[in-house]
C-alpha cells in the first residue's frame, strides 16, 4: 500500500514538475470569456469580451463588448475603466492580479492557487475519494481575519478551493472545470464559485473560449496605457 | 525549487495524514445551472447578435428585464475622495496633516501621491511667496 502511495506521488512530482516548466516558459494568455452572476439579492449581471494578461507588465485587461464596449485594466489592486480609448474611472479591485487563473497558470502556480508564495502555511494533506485535499493555515497573528483555506487536486490539476473565515465557517467555493490543454497549459474553461453570504447563496459562472498562448496580435491591449488622472 | 519542496513536503504529509473533507467539496451543479438560466439565454443571444445592453433597452428586450448593468461582476469598488474632497486639495491645504489625512483614511497609494503633490505645490508656492516678499524689502 505504502509503495503504490509513493508511486502516485512520483507520477504526480513528475507531472508537477513537467507543468510547472512548461508553463514558465510562455508568458501572455488571451481568452474570450463570459462571467455570470447573480447576487444573493437576486440581482443578475451579464460581462462578455476577450480578456489580454502579459505577465511581464502584470496588467489583466478585459476588452468587454457586453453590456457596454469597454476596457478594464487591472494592475496590482487596482480597475481601471475606459471608454472608447478615454479614462473614466479608477476603482478598487479586491483580486489582486496575482490571484488570477492566468497569473497563476503563466507562473506554473495554479495547482496550490499560488499559497505557497503567501502568508499561508501547509497544515495538513489527505487524499479523500480520490481528491488530494490540501489545508492552509494563516499565520497566528493573522488568525482572527483569515480562517483556512482547502484546496483540491485531481491529476495534478486544480479542482476546488474553499475559503473559511476564522469562525470555521465556508465563505465561498471555486471549482474548475472544463480543462483544455493548450501548448502543455492545462487550462480551466470553466470557473464556478458559490458565495455564502447572510445565509444565502451568490453564484458565478466564468467561462473561457479561444484560449490563445503568447498571442501577438494584440499589442496595444497586452499593454494598455493607464495613466489616468 | 520551492514548488518541489512543497510536493515533496506533501508526500511527507500524505503518508502520514488521512482524514475526509471531501464532501466539502461538493455543489449542486443542476442548481448553480438552473440559477442562471435567464443569463445564459442573454449570453447566447450576445453572442450570435452581438448587442450592447443599451441595444436591448432600446428595443425593449425582455433579455435584460431582470439583468442589471453594474459592473459589480468583478467586486470592484469605487474609489472616492477623502470626504468627497480631490485628495490634491487635502495636501494642498493641510500640507503633511493633509496628505497623512487621505493616507490613513483612504488607504490608497495613488491618492496619497496626489496629496503629496497638492502638499508640494503648497510648498513650493509658498517658499516663492516667500522669496518674492523678502526681496521686496530690497527693491
Amino acid at each position: 500500500m505504502r509503495n503504490q502511495h509513493i508511486k502516485i506521488f512520483g507520477t504526480l512530482l513528475l507531472f508537477l514538475t513537467t507543468q510547472w516548466v512548461i508553463s514558465q516558459q510562455y508568458y501572455r494568455i488571451s481568452a474570450d470569456f463570459s462571467i455570470k452572476t447573480k447576487n444573493n439579492d437576486t440581482s443578475q449581471q451579464l460581462v462578455m469580451g476577450t480578456v489580454y494578461f502579459d505577465k511581464l507588465n502584470g496588467k489583466l485587461v478585459y476588452d468587454n463588448f457586453f453590456p457596454e464596449r469597454e476596457t478594464w485594466v487591472i494592475q496590482d489592486t487596482n480597475l481601471y475603466k475606459f471608454k472608447e480609448g478615454v479614462f473614466q474611472s479608477r476603482e478598487h479591485s479586491p483580486f489582486p492580479v496575482e490571484t488570477s487563473v492566468f497569473s497563476l497558470l503563466l507562473n506554473g502556480s495554479i495547482v496550490n492557487f499560488g499559497l505557497e508564495d503567501s502568508f499561508f502555511t501547509l497544515q495538513d494533506v489527505e487524499v479523500d475519494e480520490g481528491l488530494l485535499i490540501s489545508t492552509w493555515i494563516p499565520p497566528d497573528h493573522l488568525a482572527e481575519s483569515f480562517g483556512k483555506i482547502l484546496i483540491s487536486n485531481i491529476g495534478g490539476t486544480l479542482d476546488g478551493i474553499i475559503f473559511f473565515n476564522p469562525e470555521e465557517e465556508i465563505l465561498s467555493k471555486q471549482f474548475f472545470r472544463e480543462y483544455v490543454n493548450i501548448e502543455g497549459i492545462d487550462f480551466p474553461g470553466e470557473v464556478i464559485q458559490i458565495s455564502y453570504i447572510n445565509g444565502e447563496e451568490a453564484y458565478q459562472v466564468i467561462t473561457y473560449k479561444n484560449v490563445v498562448i503568447d498571442e501577438k496580435d494584440h499589442e496595444s491591449f497586452y499593454d494598455f496605457p493607464v495613466d489616468g488622472p | 525549487m520551492k514548488k518541489l519542496t512543497l510536493v515533496i513536503a506533501m508526500l511527507g504529509l500524505f503518508l502520514t495524514g488521512f482524514a475526509g473533507n471531501a464532501d466539502l467539496f461538493s455543489y449542486d451543479a443542476d442548481k448553480v445551472e438552473a440559477e442562471l438560466t435567464e443569463l445564459t439565454v442573454l449570453e447566447n443571444f450576445v453572442s450570435e447578435n452581438g448587442m450592447t445592453y443599451s441595444d436591448l433597452l432600446n428595443t425593449n428586450s425582455s433579455l435584460v428585464e431582470n439583468v442589471s448593468n453594474s459592473t459589480f461582476a468583478l467586486g470592484a469598488t469605487v474609489l472616492e475622495p477623502v470626504m468627497g474632497i480631490p485628495s490634491f486639495i487635502w495636501g494642498f491645504c493641510f500640507n503633511v496633516a493633509g496628505v497623512a489625512i487621505v493616507y490613513f483614511v483612504s488607504e490608497d497609494m495613488d491618492e496619497t501621491k496626489k496629496a503629496l503633490y497638492g502638499c508640494i505645490v503648497s510648498g513650493v508656492l509658498y517658499v516663492a511667496w516667500y522669496v518674492f516678499w523678502y526681496a521686496s524689502w530690497f527693491f
